[in-house]
């Protein structure tokens, strides 16, 4: 089948597998998933990763503490509410961000009431448009994790206009979404694909509500609606949260254990 | 057959076909390509223009429903992008790549005319017909906000 663009090409889908398997990993283990990210993060280093590029942990830990701290991650949310938080590396930049969300107790709803996002792209050469793309590519994700799916039947896309193929309107957009830039000397990176990798990847930004602490698999259809229902609240899905390319998360897990 | 109609304040006939869409007209006979096509079945808001002060898709409406009407087009709202609405949209850093934005301030314009300081309920409301697949649905919605209180500045400042 031929493949179109999409905003951070496959990184979106190889994101969502990462983070939902170190969210579900964490969750597993007992542990809270940001100190778990950490410690899969491990050390402060530079690995080279292929195409000239470099994966600096440090920076990595750097965006994902910024994220965490400004989102307030140990004040606890009033019942009903979850956070999730997950990390990106891609196109020299490095991206993490916390969602903030509400899931309806009676017909299980989903809303974002705040995405808090730190990103170090090297130089911000024009900060303004830094934030925007964040911004974009946050609203760009949840899309994807709350409402839009192309499907094939018979070798055809079977949507074919706005009303099939559903997208972002204003009355889902997050009321609010941060975005902390890292001051930083470094090269500049990319911005438009790091933060469309790290929210354009559906639900694999997860959202644990701080309840039972009951896990539920995420679905194997990244693109599907999440169903969320009354007996789910305790665990949602929730777009987003590139990370590294999937090769890069898995050869970190041995450093952090 | 000549229709005619009210445009940006001044008389305008056409001689179309009557079911010819009011977006076709504007863009390609009238050449006022402000206005834009999106969908083509009024899902995405990107063609909003007012007809009798109300915020219209222009891509479904047959040219002939308007005759008589006055229509306001983007081009419409100021000569300069003065209008308080536009300047918000300056402020706030509003577009990205644009193509929606005619069609979110005509919304937004008409929305404000309504409710001159409308809540973020009434703003989802009035907003959730136009797409930006961008994603500066947080800036629009604060620039809405900057443009009523510009505009209640403004009429503080005439009293």
């Amino acid at each position: 089948m031929p493949l179109g663009y999409w905003r951070s090409v496959d990184a979106s889908g190889n994101q969502f597998v990462v983070s939902s398997f170190f969210d579900e990993a964490a969750h597993a283990a007992g542990r809270d998933p940001v100190e778990f990210l950490f410690a899969a993060f491990g050390p402060a280093r530079k690995i080279p990763v292929g195409n000239g590029e470099t994966l600096d942990v440090g920076r990595r830990r750097a965006v994902l503490e910024l994220a965490a701290e400004k989102a307030g991650r140990h004040k606890p949310l009033r019942a009903g509410r979850g956070r999730g938080i997950a990390a990106a590396f891609g196109w020299g930049s490095y991206v993490a961000q916390v969602a903030e969300v509400t899931c309806d107790a009676k017909n299980g709803a989903l809303r974002v009431d705040r995405v808090v996002c730190a990103v170090d792209c090297g130089t911000a050469v024009n900060p303004l448009s830094v934030q925007a793309q964040m911004e974009g590519a946050i609203n760009f994700g949840l899309a994807q994790a709350l409402k839009s799916a192309i499907t094939v039947s018979g070798g055809r896309v079977e949507q074919s206009n706005f009303h099939d193929y559903e997208v972002l309107r204003m009355s889902d957009a997050p009321p609010i979404i941060e975005v902390h830039i890292v001051p930083s000397a470094e090269a500049p990176g990319g911005c438009g694909e790091p933060a469309g990798r790290s929210c354009s990847c559906p639900r694999s930004w997860q959202c644990h509500f701080r309840g039972d602490g009951k896990t539920r698999p995420a679905a194997a259809d990244p693109c599907r609606r999440p169903a969320v229902g009354l007996n789910e609240l305790p665990w949602i899905f929730i777009l987003t949260g590139s990370c590294c390319r999937i090769s890069v998360c898995w050869r970190e897990v041995p450093h952090g254990h | 057959m000549a229709i005619s109609f009210t445009l940006n304040g001044k008389a305008q006939s056409v001689d179309v076909s009557p079911d010819m869409p009011l977006l076709w007209v504007l863009r390609d006979t009238l050449n006022m390509t402000g206005t834009k096509f999106g969908c083509g079945m009024a899902l995405c808001g990107a063609c909003t223009v007012h007809i009798n002060g109300e915020a219209t898709r222009s891509c479904i409406t047959p040219v002939s429903s308007v005759a008589g009407k006055k229509i306001t087009t983007i081009e419409g709202l100021s000569a300069d992008g003065s209008h308080p609405v536009q300047q918000a949209w300056m402020e706030e850093d509003v577009p990205q790549c644009g193509y929606c934005q005619s069609g979110q301030i005509m919304s937004a314009v008409a929305l404000l005319s309504k409710k001159p300081n409308p809540t973020d309920t009434d703003i989802d409301e009035a907003m959730s017909g136009n797409i930006c697949r961008c994603g500066t649905y947080q800036r629009i919605r604060k620039a809405i906000h900057r443009a009523a209180s510009m505009q209640v500045g403004k009429a503080k400042s005439a009293a």
